[in-house]
C-alpha cells in the first residue's frame, strides 16, 4: 500500500483508532495482522517471504540466545545471515549475477546456452518482493545483535513479528534495530494529544515534500532521461539538478510519513535524515544521509572488516560503499554510484591535511571554506546520481556526453514555464524550512504560535497541497530497492 | 484529545471537500488529451497507438457507415502508451458496452506495437503496462470520469481553475480522437516545423533501437485481442500511412512485420488493410502521424475498404 494513496487515508485513520480502543495486551497481534494487510495489499504472494524471513531469525535468535555453546552460535548466527542474504540473491540479485557472468564469459568468446532458456526465468518474471532489502536488513541486525550480546533474544514470537513487520517503516525503513524497537512494543501507549499531534505534523509535511515537490520534480527529471539525447544541454542540468532534490524529498518524505505514523501510535523511529543536502564535504553527507544505514554498514560491516579482518581503511570504504551501491539495486549503475562516492571520500580523507594548509595559505576563513565544500559535495552528488537514476551504463555515458552539449538552451522541456518557476520556488521553500527547522523538528513551524497563526500555515498547507499536488500517485522510488 | 479530534476532521474535512470540488471542477473542462476516451460506453472501437489516435476519425467514419448499421458508438481508444499487453485487453473489454454483437474494431498495427524494454519478461511488462493510464483507473465509461482525474491526472489540481490546454494545435473529441490542426496561434506548424520534427522523431526512432525490442509477450496479447473482439464483431487489421523515411526505418527494424501480420490475418481470417506505403497520399505533420484534413481523408478512404470488404449495411438490431 502506498503512503499517498487514498486506501491509506482510511487505513491509517481505522488502524489508529483501534490501536487506542484495543486493550495493550493485543496490540501486538492488531499492529502484525495490520502491517500483513498494508504489505499484502500489492503483491499477496509475497508476505509468505517475510513470515519465512521472521520466522527464521526468531528460531535463530532464540538458539543465539539460549545457548552457551560458541560454536552453535556462530552455527545460527551464520545460518540466520546465510537465509536472508540468499534471500536477497534469490529474489533481487541472482539474474543479476547470471548476466554479469554470461556477458564475462561473451567477452572470451564463450556462449552459455543455459542464457536463452533462462531468459524465461528472469528475475522480472518474479516482482522483486517490496522493501527486501530493508527488512533482510532489519532481521539480520537482530540475530548479530543477539550473538554480540548487544540484545537479549525476543521470546515473544508476535512482538518479533511486528519489530521485522510494523507498517510504518516496513517497506522504506528506517532500518531499525531490536534494541531500540522491542522495548517500545512493550510500554503501555496511553493516547497522547500532543504525541498524536506531533505526529500528524510529520506525516503532513511528509504528504507534501512527496505530492507536491517530488512528484513535480520527476516530471521533468523522467522527461530528460528518456531521451538524453533529444534532451541534450541544459534541461540535462537542470533534471541533473532537480534529481538530487526529488530523490531527497521523496524519501525523506517516506520518512517523515513513517517517522510520523508511528509516533502517533507512541512509537519513536530513528531519524534518517540531517539536512545532508547543506553538507560541506561527502563524509559529512554520508552522516546526514540515509542514517539508518550507513550505521548499519557502519556497524555489521565496516569495523568488522577494519578491526577484526585489519583491513586497510581506504580499502574497507571501497568495500563497504561498492556494497552499498549494490544494496540500493542489482544494476551495475548503483555498484558505480557507490564507487565514485567511495573514491571521493577517499580523496577527501587523503587531502584533509593539504586542503587545510591550502586554506589557511590563502587565509579562507570557516565560511568560505564551508561553501567551497558545500559547493563541491553538492556538484559531486550532482554527477554522480546521474548513474544512480539512469537505467543501465550505457546510459548514464550517454548522459554524460550529452550533458555540456552547448548551446541547446532549451530548458522548458515540459512547455510550462509557470510549472518550472513552482519547482524551483518549492525547492528553495522546503530546503529554507529544513535549513532553520532541521529535519526533526518540523513540528516547530505550527507549535508554539498564536491562533491566527497556526491556522494561517494550516489555510496555506490546504491551498498548497490541493492547488499544486501531482495528482497521479507516484510510488516512492525507495519501494523498489 | 476531543478537540484533536474535531479539529483533525475539520481540517479533513475541508481538504477532502475541496479536493473533489477541484476534481469536479476540472472535469467540466479539459483534462488531458486521454481523458475523452474514458468518459463514455463503446459498441465499437478504434485501438492502436498515437498514429491511430491522431489519425482516425470515429464521425468520419460514421459518415460513411451508417450509424444504425452497428453497435455504436465508434469511439477512438488509442494512445501512445496503448501496446497489445494484458493492461490493454482488460481496459478494452471493460470499454464495450452489453448491447450483443456487430460490432467494428479497427486494429491499427506497427512494430512499435509490439515493443518493450530490453531484459523485460512477460511480469515486467504486465507491471510496466499496469503503470499506465489504462492499467491505473477501472472506469473507462464514466462521465465526469473521477476514477481517472484522480489516478492518472499527473498535473496540480490547479489547472482546474485556469483556462487548461495542453497545446491549442490539438482538440480532444468527444469520441477519443485528437484532432491536430496546422493552424493555431503559438504553434503554426509550417514545411521547416514539419521538417525538423520528422527528423527528431527519425533520431528518437533510431535511439529507441537501443532500447527496445520485439516482444512475444506483445504477440500473445494481439493474438488474444483480436480473438476476443472476433467473438464481438468485424475485426480490421490497419497499418496506418507514414512518411517514406519512417517506413524504410521500420521496415528494417522488422523485415518480416507485414508478413507478420498477414500471417495472423490468414489464420484469424480477418481484412489487413496495409496503408504504409501511402504516405505521400495522406501527408503526416512529423513523419508519423496524420493532422486534421489529412485524418479525415484517411478515415474516409478506410471507411471505403470496410464497406468494399463486405460489410453489410442492413440496419443493426441489437
Amino acid at each position: 500500500m502506498l503512503f499517498n494513496s487514498f486506501e491509506f487515508l482510511i487505513f491509517f485513520p481505522v488502524v489508529l483508532i483501534l490501536y487506542y480502543v484495543l486493550p495493550h495486551r493485543s496490540r501486538w497481534l492488531f499492529l502484525v495482522l495490520a502491517s500483513y494487510y498494508f504489505y499484502a495489499v500489492g503483491e499477496p504472494y509475497l508476505i509468505g517471504l517475510l513470515m519465512f524471513s521472521t520466522l527464521t531469525d526468531y528460531y535463530c535468535g532464540l538458539k543465539i540466545g539460549t545457548t552457551e555453546n560458541q560454536r552453535t552460535k556462530r552455527i545460527f548466527l551464520w545460518t540466520s545471515i546465510i537465509i536472508n542474504i540468499g534471500i536477497l540473491v534469490s529474489f533481487k540479485y541472482l539474474f543479476f549475477l547470471w548476466d554479469s557472468f554470461n556477458g564475462l564469459l561473451e567477452q572470451f568468446g564463450i556462449q552459455v546456452e543455459a542464457a536463452e532458456k533462462i531468459q524465461g526465468y528472469r528475475i522480472d518474471q518474479v516482482l522483486l518482493p517490496i522493501g527486501i532489502s530493508f527488512y533482510t536488513f532489519q532481521t539480520m541486525s537482530y540475530t548479530i545483535d543477539v550473538y554480540r550480546g548487544n540484545v537479549n533474544p525476543e521470546k515473544h514470537f508476535g512482538r518479533f513479528a511486528l519489530f521485522v513487520a510494523f507498517f510504518p517503516q516496513l517497506v522504506a525503513g528506517p532500518i531499525e534495530r531490536a534494541s531500540r524497537m522491542l522495548p517500545q512494543f512493550k510500554k503501555i501507549v496511553l493516547p497522547d494529544a500532543d504525541q498524536i499531534k506531533r505526529g500528524l505534523i510529520f506525516m503532513a509535511w511528509g504528504f507534501f515534500m512527496k505530492i507536491v515537490v517530488a512528484d513535480r520534480l520527476g516530471m521533468y527529471v523522467d522527461v530528460a532521461y528518456a531521451d538524453p539525447e533529444g534532451n541534450r544541454g541544459l534541461p540535462l542540468i537542470l533534471a541533473a539538478f532537480f534529481f538530487v532534490f526529488q530523490i531527497y524529498f521523496d524519501f525523506a518524505a517516506y520518512t517523515y510519513i513513517a517517522i510520523g505514523a508511528a509516533k502517533c501510535m507512541g512509537i519513536t523511529l530513528i531519524n534518517n535524515f540531517n539536512r545532508p543536502l547543506f553538507s560541506q564535504s561527502i563524509s559529512q553527507f554520508w552522516q546526514r544521509w540515509h542514517i539508518s544505514l550507513t550505521h548499519w554498514i557502519r556497524d555489521y560491516l565496516y569495523r568488522p572488516l577494519t578491526r577484526n579482518a585489519n583491513i586497510d581503511r581506504a580499502l574497507a570504504v571501497l568495500i563497504v560503499f561498492s556494497v552499498m551501491g549494490l544494496w540500493h539495486g542489482a544494476n551495475w549503475t548503483f555498484v558505480v554510484w557507490g564507487i565514485l562516492n567511495a573514491v571521493f571520500l577517499i580523496v577527501e580523507m587523503m587531502t584533509y591535511t593539504l586542503r587545510k594548509r591550502i586554506f589557511e595559505f590563502l587565509g579562507a576563513g570557516p565560511r568560505i571554506r564551508g561553501l567551497l565544500g558545500w559547493g563541491a559535495a553538492f556538484s559531486f552528488m550532482l554527477l554522480s546520481l546521474i548513474f544512480f537514476r539512469a537505467p543501465s551504463i550505457g546510459d548514464a555515458v550517454t548522459y554524460f556526453q550529452n550533458l555540456f552539449i552547448w548551446p541547446n538552451l532549451h530548458f522548458n522541456i515540459l512547455n510550462n514555464y509557470f510549472e518550472l518557476i513552482l519547482s524551483f520556488a518549492l525547492i528553495l521553500g522546503v530546503q529554507l524550512v529544513h535549513y532553520y527547522k532541521g529535519n526533526n523538528k518540523i513540528y516547530e513551524l505550527v507549535e508554539a504560535k498564536s491562533v491566527w497563526a497556526r491556522w494561517s500555515i494550516y489555510f496555506i498547507y490546504l491551498i498548497l497541497i490541493l492547488l499544486f499536488g501531482v495528482n497521479s500517485q507516484q510510488s516512492f522510488i525507495y519501494f523498489q530497492f | 484529545m476531543k478537540k484533536l479530534i474535531i479539529k483533525t476532521i475539520f481540517f479533513c474535512s475541508i481538504l477532502g471537500g475541496g479536493y473533489f470540488l477541484l476534481v469536479d471542477q476540472l472535469s467540466k473542462g479539459y483534462v488531458d488529451m486521454t481523458y475523452q476516451k474514458f468518459t463514455q460506453e463503446a459498441g465499437s472501437l478504434i485501438i492502436g497507438l498515437s498514429r491511430a489516435d491522431l489519425g482516425i476519425d470515429p464521425e468520419t467514419i460514421e459518415d460513411h457507415i451508417p450509424e444504425e448499421t452497428f453497435n455504436g458508438p465508434l469511439i477512438n481508444f488509442a494512445s501512445n502508451q496503448y501496446n497489445f499487453g494484458e493492461t490493454y485487453f482488460k481496459a478494452i473489454k471493460r470499454k464495450l458496452n452489453t448491447a450483443p454483437g456487430k460490432r467494428i474494431f479497427i486494429i491499427t498495427v506497427s512494430p512499435g506495437s509490439f515493443t518493450a524494454p530490453m531484459g523485460f519478461g512477460y511480469k515486467g511488462i504486465a507491471a510496466m503496462d499496469s503503470k499506465t493510464g489504462i492499467g491505473k483507473t477501472k472506469d473507462f465509461t464514466s462521465n465526469p470520469n473521477y476514477s481517472y482525474i484522480m489516478n492518472c491526472y499527473g498535473n496540480g489540481l490547479y489547472t482546474a481553475l485556469i483556462e487548461n490546454r495542453d497545446w491549442d494545435n490539438l482538440t480532444a473529441h468527444n469520441n477519443g480522437w485528437n484532432e491536430i490542426s496546422l493552424e493555431s496561434k503559438s504553434t503554426p506548424i509550417g514545411k521547416t516545423l514539419m521538417g525538423d520534427w520528422k527528423r527528431q522523431n527519425l533520431a528518437y526512432y533510431h535511439r529507441q533501437l537501443s532500447q527496445l525490442e520485439i516482444k512475444p509477450y506483445r504477440k500473445e496479447w494481439f493474438v488474444k485481442t483480436i480473438e476476443f473482439l472476433k467473438s464481438e464483431g468485424s475485426v480490421y487489421l490497419v497499418r496506418m500511412p507514414v512518411d517514406r523515411e519512417i517506413l524504410n526505418f521500420e521496415n528494417q527494424s522488422w523485415k518480416e512485420f507485414n508478413s507478420y501480420i498477414r500471417g495472423v490475418a490468414l489464420e484469424k481470417n480477418i481484412p489487413y488493410f496495409d496503408y504504409s506505403q501511402e504516405g505521400g497520399k495522406f501527408a503526416t505533420y512529423d513523419g508519423s502521424h496524420l493532422y486534421s484534413e489529412t485524418a479525415k481523408e484517411f478515415s474516409t478512404q478506410l471507411a471505403k475498404d470496410i464497406l468494399r470488404n463486405g460489410w453489410t449495411t442492413e440496419a443493426y438490431e441489437p
